[in-house]
Formats: C-alpha cells, sequence, structure tokens
C-alpha cells in the first residue's frame, strides 16, 4: 500500500478497485446524458419522418432527396451526440463536476459509451427500420436495394462509432471535427465501392433480397470496425493519466 | 446565549488577542458570570468565523491568565476565583498607565510632570463623586 | 481525531511547462487548511491529485485513508469537491441537480439543503444559464455542502463573490467544521479569508512547498523589522531574512544614515539584539498580514535576497 516515494506509480491504478463497475454510477451517468439529450433528438425523429415520407411516396428524384436527407440526419446525430456529451463537457467546464461523483474514470468512460449507444441507436434503430419497411412495401422499389441499404446504414454506425472514439480520446474539438471529415470521405469510399461490386450492381436493381458473400462480408467487416473502434477506446482511455 | 463577537481583521491586534478581550469584557460586565459555560471551540470558530486554532490559543491564554477553566472533553466555564475582576482591572490599568506613558513621551512630558498630572485627574475625579 | 484527512508525500508531476516538485502536504482530521500560492504556482494541478483526477508520477496520495487515484471512486463518496472552473449543466434546474446529487449520495440532508437555498438566496426552479457568476458558485457549494461529505476540497470557493456572498460561504464552511470529524482544504487568493478561518496554511510557489504548517506559528515567526543605520554601520546578515534595504542619505551611503527594513520568517528576539549590537537602532517590530508575507516570500524567491 505505500509505495516507497521514488518508484514510478504501476499502471495497476488505472484498474478499479470496485470491480464489478458499480453500475449504479453508470446508471445514473446515463440517465443523465439521456435526460440533457433528450430534447436534441426530437427535430431529428421529425425531419426522418419526412425522409421517410419522401421515400414511401416520392418519385425517382423525391426518393433520391429522401434518401439523402435520411443518411445526412443520421450523420448528423451522431456528430451531434458525440460532440454534446463530450466534448461539450469540455467545453461547458461540466467535466470536474461529473468526475468528481464516486466513479472512476473508466466507469465514466462507460457510461458515456452506453448513453450514446442508446441515444443513437434509438434514432438509428427507428430511421433503419422506417427505411427497410418502405422499401420492402413499396411496389415501386425494388426490394434488392434492402443489403445494400443496410451496409449503407451500418457503415453510418461506423462512422459514428469512430467519431465517438476520436472524440473520447482526444476530447479536443479540433481532433473530432478532422474525424468527422475522415468518416465522410471514407463513408463515400465504402458506398461507391460497394455499389461498383459487379453482383451487388445488379443485385439491387432486382426484386429479390439477395444477401450474397460480398455484401456480408462487407458487413462483416463493418461491425468488427465497429468492435475495434470502440476497444481500442476503452484501452487508450485507460491509459490517461490526466482527466481535468 | 451570548451577544455577537465582533472581530475585525483591520484592528492591527492579533486575531486571538481580540477573541480574549471580548472575553474578558463580558466576564468584567457581568454578561458571563462565574461557573457559566461559555461557548465551545468549535462553536465560537463558527460564530466568529474565525479558526478553530486561533480559538483554542485564545482560550489557553485565557486560562493562564485564570480567567476562565476548561474541563477536559466538557468544554469551559467562566472561573471561580475571586481575584479574577481585581486581577482584570489591574490589567485594565496597566494597559492605560502604558498608553498615558507613551502619550506623555509623544508631549515630552517628564515622569514627574506626568505623575502630577496623574494625581490631579484622580483628585478631579474624587471631586465629582461626591 | 488525529488521523490525517489528506496526506501527500513526496508527490511529483512533470509537464512540458511545470513541474510540480516532491510536495507534502498534510492535513489532520477536523482541520482547515488554506492553501495559497501564486497563479501558475500549482495549487489546482496538486488538488487535482489529491481528487485521484490527475495521476501523480511519483509519491504517494492518501485521502480518507484511501490510496489516490487508485481508490478515488470510494474517496469521493465522502469528498465534496467544488473548483473554481466548475459548472453545472446549464439547461437543467438547481432543483434538477439537488435531486441528481441526492439520488447518488445517501448522505444528502434535505432540510439542510432547504436551509442553505434560503441562506444563499437561491431559486431551485431556476435554470443554471440563468445564474449570476456568485449565484452559480453558490448553487455549486450547495450541492457540496448539502450531503455533508468529511472532507471538502476547494479551488478558490470565495473568488468573484460579493462581500455579503463571501460571508455567508465563508460562515457555511465554519459552520461545517463544528463537527469535529469533517475537515476542508481550499485554496484561495484571498489571504484576508485564509488568514481568518484556517487551522493551517500551505504556501505553494512555481510547484514547490514553501511552508506547510500550524497558521499561528507561521504568523508568529513572520515580523518586519524598522531599523534606523547610522552612517558606518553595517548590518549582519541574519537567517530568514528576505529584506529590503531603503537607499537613504544624501549621497546613497557613505554620508548620511538610511532606513531599513528586514521582512523575516525566522523571526527570534536574538535579532533585534544582533541588530542593535551591529549599531542599528530598532524602530519597530511589526507584525505582518498573511497578505504581506505572501507577497514578501514570492518577491525574495524571484528576486532574490536582497540584503
Amino acid at each position: 500500500m505505500n509505495t516507497p516515494i521514488n518508484t514510478p506509480i504501476s499502471t495497476s491504478i488505472n484498474t478499479p478497485i470496485n470491480t464489478p463497475f458499480n453500475t449504479h454510477m453508470i446508471k445514473r451517468l446515463v440517465v443523465k446524458d439521456w435526460y440533457l439529450q433528450r430534447g436534441a433528438i426530437v427535430p431529428y425523429l421529425g425531419w426522418g419522418a419526412l425522409a421517410l415520407t419522401l421515400l414511401a411516396l416520392g418519385g425517382e428524384y423525391w426518393f433520391f432527396a429522401g434518401s439523402i436527407l435520411l443518411l445526412t440526419l443520421l450523420i448528423a446525430k451522431g456528430i451531434h451526440l458525440a460532440m454534446a456529451t463530450v466534448i461539450e463537457e469540455r467545453t461547458g467546464q461540466t467535466l470536474s463536476f461529473v468526475m468528481s461523483l464516486p466513479i472512476s474514470p473508466m466507469e465514466y468512460t462507460i457510461a458515456k459509451v452506453l448513453a450514446n449507444m442508446l441515444l443513437f441507436l434509438t434514432a438509428w434503430m427507428a430511421l433503419s427500420i422506417g427505411t427497410i419497411a418502405v422499401i420492402a412495401g413499396r411496389e415501386a422499389v425494388p426490394d434488392g436495394l434492402i443489403p445494400f441499404t443496410a451496409v449503407i446504414l451500418v457503415d453510418i454506425f461506423v462512422g459514428y462509432c469512430l467519431i465517438l472514439g476520436v472524440a473520447l480520446v482526444t476530447e479536443s474539438q479540433a481532433w473530432t471535427i478532422w474525424s468527422i471529415v475522415v468518416t465522410n470521405l471514407l463513408f463515400q469510399a465504402v458506398l461507391y465501392y460497394v455499389s461498383h461490386i459487379p453482383t451487388v450492381a445488379i443485385e439491387m436493381k432486382g426484386a429479390e433480397v439477395v444477401w450474397s458473400r460480398p455484401v456480408l462480408l462487407v458487413l462483416l467487416a463493418e461491425a468488427a470496425a465497429i468492435v475495434l473502434t470502440l476497444a481500442i477506446t476503452f484501452y487508450l482511455r485507460s491509459r490517461k493519466t490526466d482527466f481535468l | 446565549m451570548h451577544s455577537d463577537f465582533v472581530i475585525s481583521q483591520t484592528d492591527g491586534r492579533p486575531l486571538y488577542l481580540q477573541i480574549m478581550e471580548q472575553v474578558k469584557q463580558r466576564v468584567a460586565v457581568g454578561e458571563w458570570k462565574k461557573g457559566d459555560e461559555i461557548p465551545s471551540i468549535r462553536q465560537l470558530a463558527a460564530t466568529t468565523r474565525v479558526s478553530v486554532i486561533t480559538i483554542k490559543r485564545a482560550y489557553l491564554e485565557l486560562e493562564r491568565e485564570g480567567v476562565i477553566v476548561t474541563q477536559h472533553g466538557k468544554g469551559s466555564v467562566v472561573a471561580n476565583t475571586p481575584t479574577l475582576t481585581p486581577r482584570l482591572h489591574e490589567q485594565e490599568l496597566a494597559a492605560h498607565l502604558e498608553h498615558a506613558a507613551r502619550i506623555g513621551a509623544l508631549l515630552g512630558l517628564t515622569p514627574d510632570q506626568l505623575a502630577s498630572r496623574l494625581r490631579d485627574a484622580a483628585a478631579r475625579f474624587k471631586e465629582d463623586r461626591k | 481525531m488525529n488521523d490525517l484527512a489528506v496526506n501527500l508525500e513526496g508527490v511529483c508531476k512533470k509537464y512540458p511547462h511545470f513541474t510540480l516538485d516532491n510536495v507534502s502536504l498534510q492535513l489532520p482530521t477536523g482541520g482547515i487548511m488554506g492553501f495559497i500560492g501564486a497563479n501558475g504556482a500549482g495549487k489546482s494541478t496538486t488538488i487535482r491529485i489529491l481528487m485521484g483526477l490527475v495521476y501523480q508520477d511519483r509519491g504517494t496520495v492518501t485521502v480518507l485513508g484511501h490510496v489516490m487515484p487508485a481508490q478515488q471512486a470510494a474517496a469521493k463518496r465522502d469528498i465534496g469537491f467544488v473548483s473554481e472552473d466548475m459548472r453545472l449543466f446549464k439547461t437543467a434546474t438547481l432543483a434538477w441537480h439537488m435531486e441528481f446529487i441526492r439520488s447518488i449520495y445517501p448522505g444528502w440532508d434535505e432540510a439542510h439543503a432547504q436551509v442553505l437555498v434560503k441562506r444563499f438566496d437561491l431559486n431551485p426552479a431556476q435554470k443554471i444559464k440563468g445564474l449570476s457568476h456568485g449565484q452559480r458558485v453558490k448553487a455549486t457549494l450547495l450541492l457540496a455542502l448539502a450531503r455533508r461529505p468529511r472532507l471538502l476540497v476547494l479551488d478558490e470557493p470565495t473568488t468573484g463573490l460579493d462581500p455579503v456572498a463571501r460571508r455567508e460561504v465563508l460562515g457555511a464552511l465554519m459552520e461545517v467544521l463544528t463537527d469535529d470529524r469533517r475537515t476542508i482544504l481550499f485554496s484561495s487568493h484571498n489571504t484576508l479569508d485564509v488568514e481568518q478561518i484556517s487551522d493551517r496554511i500551505t504556501f505553494i510557489d512555481r510547484g514547490r512547498i514553501i511552508d506547510s504548517g500550524d497558521k499561528e506559528a507561521y504568523l508568529d515567526r513572520w515580523r518586519r523589522i524598522r531599523l534606523d543605520v547610522p552612517a558606518g554601520v553595517v548590518l549582519p546578515s541574519l537567517p530568514g531574512a528576505v529584506g529590503g534595504v531603503g537607499r537613504g542619505g544624501a549621497s546613497g551611503g557613505g554620508e548620511g544614515g538610511r532606513v531599513a527594513v528586514i521582512t523575516t520568517g525566522q523571526f527570534d528576539s536574538s535579532m533585534t539584539a544582533a541588530y542593535q549590537r551591529a549599531g542599528a537602532v530598532v524602530h519597530a517590530i511589526e507584525s505582518m498580514t498573511l497578505e504581506e508575507i505572501f507577497v514578501a516570500n514570492v518577491m525574495s524567491r524571484r528576486e532574490g535576497p536582497a540584503l
């Protein structure tokens, strides 16, 4: 218990002594973030409903507009969340208030990731299910579009995890904005790549839902990216030594 | 329970002396009588917003001077010693005389001139009381 | 009563432009320590290390018996921390914050919270963004005080408050100490407040602890000695003197005598004797306020002793 004065502190100080994690406190923090962000989700759902309407009722032009609107909303929601729940805690100087609560830094990270996942996935689920339902329900839109749509929607989630990770690790507005630029470029790249896989390009226009190998591989890669991003985020956060 | 202590940081004198003087004042005037319980160190610290350590020092000095008695673990009371009031007055007289000596020196009076001034003042006081 | 609420030993922390060097600090339970130092001296860093929010490079930190930063979650259950740069959530009300804290800490005393609301003249229904600076500081303090934590760690608690608010806050803090199992550590620029309410004073400058100990003893050690120094007299150089010597005399040394003002942190009656033996006349020996001590100490460390 008594470290001699001149030996450096080992990294074991990073592991919380109260394992299992303090679920009561984590829950309190998640509820707190939910409460503070509860209003922000409304416009996204509202405009999302408009986007779904365009997808459901629009001709080729309006359908396309609706799809752009939908994707933009999802991407924006992710950015908004990362900024409002993570970066804002720094710029708004509420971080010291939260860190003064009986939590370890790791519990803070867990709570922040959980709150973000819950908040983001609420909107994401609603809009994704709505989109798939519209495509499936509408005669004019080929059902073959569904696997491709799934790839794009999951890709947005991957991008969000990346932005959230950068925000949590750097706690810097500048770095987070750069990560938004990078993830958007990656998003465009994935979009291009997948839509140009020969088999996928054909199946997209068909009436059948085909979960072909390339599509499944891409989805697998996206899932792996999500897990990897979050794992790296937690790891890098655990190595932090300055929290204020 | 007791009239408010008022301490001043611009007074110039150390805080513990101010506390001591205000305790002695209350004892001399009869607000705190012999055997009366006086506020605990921490209570007085809270009401005067003065550090516990300063109040402690004041109480220690007051005990040394015989003004109060501290019973271990039970707080402090005004001392029962019959010499208390005369002793307080002794101290007051000493302080006044010192002050008079200082002013006399400023005026350039010799000790004899100062003493004669004091005799005059005492005589006048006796006259006024008749 | 004599166990330590806070114990830092040999704490070091290195930043690119600043180093905290071998910081040691002891605060017994039931006491209140005033932590003073110039801006950038290391007060906030030390406090953050104490709270486990910054990990030290070396040294041990024990707060309320918990090793920091490893046991910070447990320690923080009993610590109320308020720092000057701390903000509450703008869009929420004070009442929401009170409920939030109440849901976390079993020690929350609702009756006491209401007393503080009245005393601090706050309106719980008001959103934080509508509060003035002083009201916000008082609100943050209320949240910490109402749960009656065993240790209060306050970084500049009265900065920016009007005199009435300051008095309220100091009163609330001193009230905390009527319970001798509760302890307070606060940093402040306001040397008047520190001088008045602290039991112990710790003085930090440029990342090093200069002094740490009993306030009364500390103030007793410091004196300002005014000397009349006749021509030709050389003053002895005495330990602890962080002097200032006037340049009196018509020709600046040699002809007339001069006035010397010696400030010392190790006053002893033998000093006056030494100066008198050297031929100087002691004009006055003055106590110094904490502010004067603070300035003299910092200035002498920056300029080097000028005797």
